[in-house]
């Protein structure tokens, strides 16, 4: 399992999906500089972090997912190398479970190079910003409390995400999904039944009131994990014609 | 370890009401370049995609050197290599990642990868990008990927499709010098009669998911029946003398004429035929009995020969 894990790795190499990977990091490391450079009302650290992590959740999670789970399998299906990869005498489970593993792998880095660039663009805001003010001090542990809550929460989406690109030759599908499915979480923000949209389950950690984001974090992890291994079953027993 | 490497028994598939696949049988005996001929659509990679496992027939069995695949697929593909369709390379890596990466899912030795390299001349292009390679290239490091298992049998789907006339020529040379220096038996599709012919020992026609012939170039050969050659002009006039003459499987080159049916090819009816073609005017430059070549033989029995009323 280890070399079919550092195969799948080392697909990646020279490939698009790592320029897809550095992009959310630079624009909220962006965002935040043009935010705290211009501000002439103090700031405090705490709504900073929670301001990046929410543009993360709204917007930059699900796309960075669609780039991702996207490319990972173009590495695939764009040279048409299934029918290779799928002929080795190697169990084909694995071969999915190791994609499954470097797509989420890569998740995992992504988020937490977004949380250190909203730290990085305070700093540097600081120091841009004539009038730039911080109040408080940075707590390393509340942005890795909401950027972990809002990974297991987008599980489920990911897991979509995921399955959709893998079966799909086109991009075309996964990516209308996505695009689709953050508009919808977008528009339907504060609606009741928001709180079973996928999409929205990262958003959800954010919320005022903790019991959404608990059910968020809970039906998100369960339900991407279940979808995941499901898909892993279906995808390896499938005929790739 | 059996005689025979690769078994389709009684294989069939099905798309809905399409039978791409009609329960074919073939064998394939080791030690042999065994050529899969049929025209486009015939059925030759699917076949072999069932062949990998990657499509699963509605009926009948596939085993490879003496595994089942249904039972026992991990078993069964350690001993193949395969080249299917195109030569499927990731292009942002180099020939070498390709290789180590084909190494690693094996759970094969790192010091194969040179040899198989070696085997197709491509130490020296290793370390390039895939997507700097020229399709001769790439056909070579496909090849290179599929030898790293050092399977018993190897399968090449079309392995000289889209090459220039010297690609062509090199990946030839390659493909039958491959069973003496790697002892695996070569199971290869092609659409190319001429190429059959030069490299296999062993052919087998499928037409229509059906497999028309199957056995030794040898007995193919003389399978063949004799076939009259005529060259005459007017080429339309000739052409309704020689059916007239009661001639009934005809193709036409321009004026050129090749008469396949076995029932009336005989010496008699070709003098008639010679004949015939002399009170109509026409100008025979040419008028020969022989038996058919491969190409003949598999527009014949692919029905491609020009059937006439």
């Amino acid at each position: 399992m280890i070399n079919i894990l550092i195969a799948e790795a080392t697909k990646l190499r020279r490939s698009l999906v790592l320029l897809v990977a550095a992009t959310p990091p630079v624009m909220v490391f962006a965002l935040g500089v043009l935010v705290v450079a211009s501000g002439n009302a103090p700031e405090s650290w705490t709504m900073h972090t929670m301001a990046g992590s929410a543009v993360w959740a709204f917007f930059l999670l699900p796309m960075s997912v669609i780039g991702i789970t996207a490319l990972i399998a173009q590495l695939e299906h764009g040279p048409g190398t299934w029918s290779h990869t799928l002929a080795l005498p190697a169990p084909r489970w694995q071969v999915f479970l190791a994609k499954a593993l470097v797509s989420l792998g890569l998740m995992v880095i992504v988020s937490v190079t977004v949380a250190a660039a909203g730290y990085a663009s305070a700093m540097l805001g600081l120091q841009l910003g004539e009038e730039a003010v911080m109040e408080g001090a940075f707590d390393p542990s509340l942005a890795f409390e909401l950027y972990g809550k809002m990974f297991i929460a987008g599980l489920l989406v990911m897991a979509i995400q995921w399955t959709m690109a893998m079966r799909f030759r086109s991009f075309a599908a996964p990516v209308s999904v996505g695009i689709g499915g953050t508009f919808v979480a977008v528009a339907a923000t504060s609606a009741d039944k928001g709180l079973y949209f996928p999409w929205l389950m990262p958003v959800n950690v954010l919320a005022s009131d903790g019991s959404r984001g608990e059910l968020a974090i809970m039906m998100g992890g369960i339900g991407g994990v279940i979808v995941f291994a499901l898909a892993i079953v279906w995808l390896s027993r499938r005929d790739w014609g | 370890m059996t005689d025979t490497v690769l078994s389709l028994q009684g294989v069939t598939l099905r798309y809905g009401k399409l039978t791409a696949l009609d329960a074919i049988d073939l064998a394939i005996p080791a030690g042999a370049i065994y050529g899969f001929l049929g025209p486009n659509g015939a059925g030759k990679t699917t076949a072999i995609r069932c062949a990998m496992g990657l499509l699963t027939p509605q009926a009948g069995r596939v085993l490879i050197d003496g595994h089942d695949l249904s039972r026992n697929r991990r078993k069964a593909l350690a001993s193949v290599g395969a080249v299917i369709e195109t030569p499927a390379l990731f292009p942002n890596l180099t020939g070498r990642e390709n290789l180590d990466i084909t190494r690693r899912m094996l759970g094969a030795a790192p010091g194969l990868i040179d040899r198989a390299l070696e085997l197709v001349d491509m130490r020296d292009a290793a370390d390039r990008r895939v997507g700097q390679y020229s399709l001769g290239m790439k056909q070579r490091m496909g090849l290179a990927r599929a030898l790293l298992a050092e399977p018993r049998l190897l399968i090449l789907d079309e392995p000289t499709n889209g090459l220039d006339p010297a690609g062509i020529r090199d990946m030839r040379a390659l493909i039958r010098a491959l069973p003496e220096r790697t002892g695996a038996t070569i199971f290869m599709s092609s659409h190319m009669l001429s190429e059959v012919e030069q490299l296999a020992s062993h052919v087998s026609l499928l037409q229509q998911g059906c497999v028309i012939f199957d056995g030794t170039l040898d007995a193919l050969s003389h399978q063949q029946a004799p076939r009259l050659l005529v060259t005459a002009t007017p080429a339309e006039n000739a052409h309704k003398v020689i059916m007239e003459t009661g001639f009934s499987s005809i193709i036409r080159d321009k004026d050129r004429f090749i008469l396949t049916d076995p029932e009336t090819i005989t010496a008699e009816r070709a003098a008639a035929l010679n004949a015939a073609l002399h009170v109509a005017g026409c100008q025979v430059s040419s008028l020969t009995l022989d038996r058919a070549d491969l190409e003949t033989t598999f527009m014949t029995l692919t029905g491609h020969a020009e059937a006439q009323p």
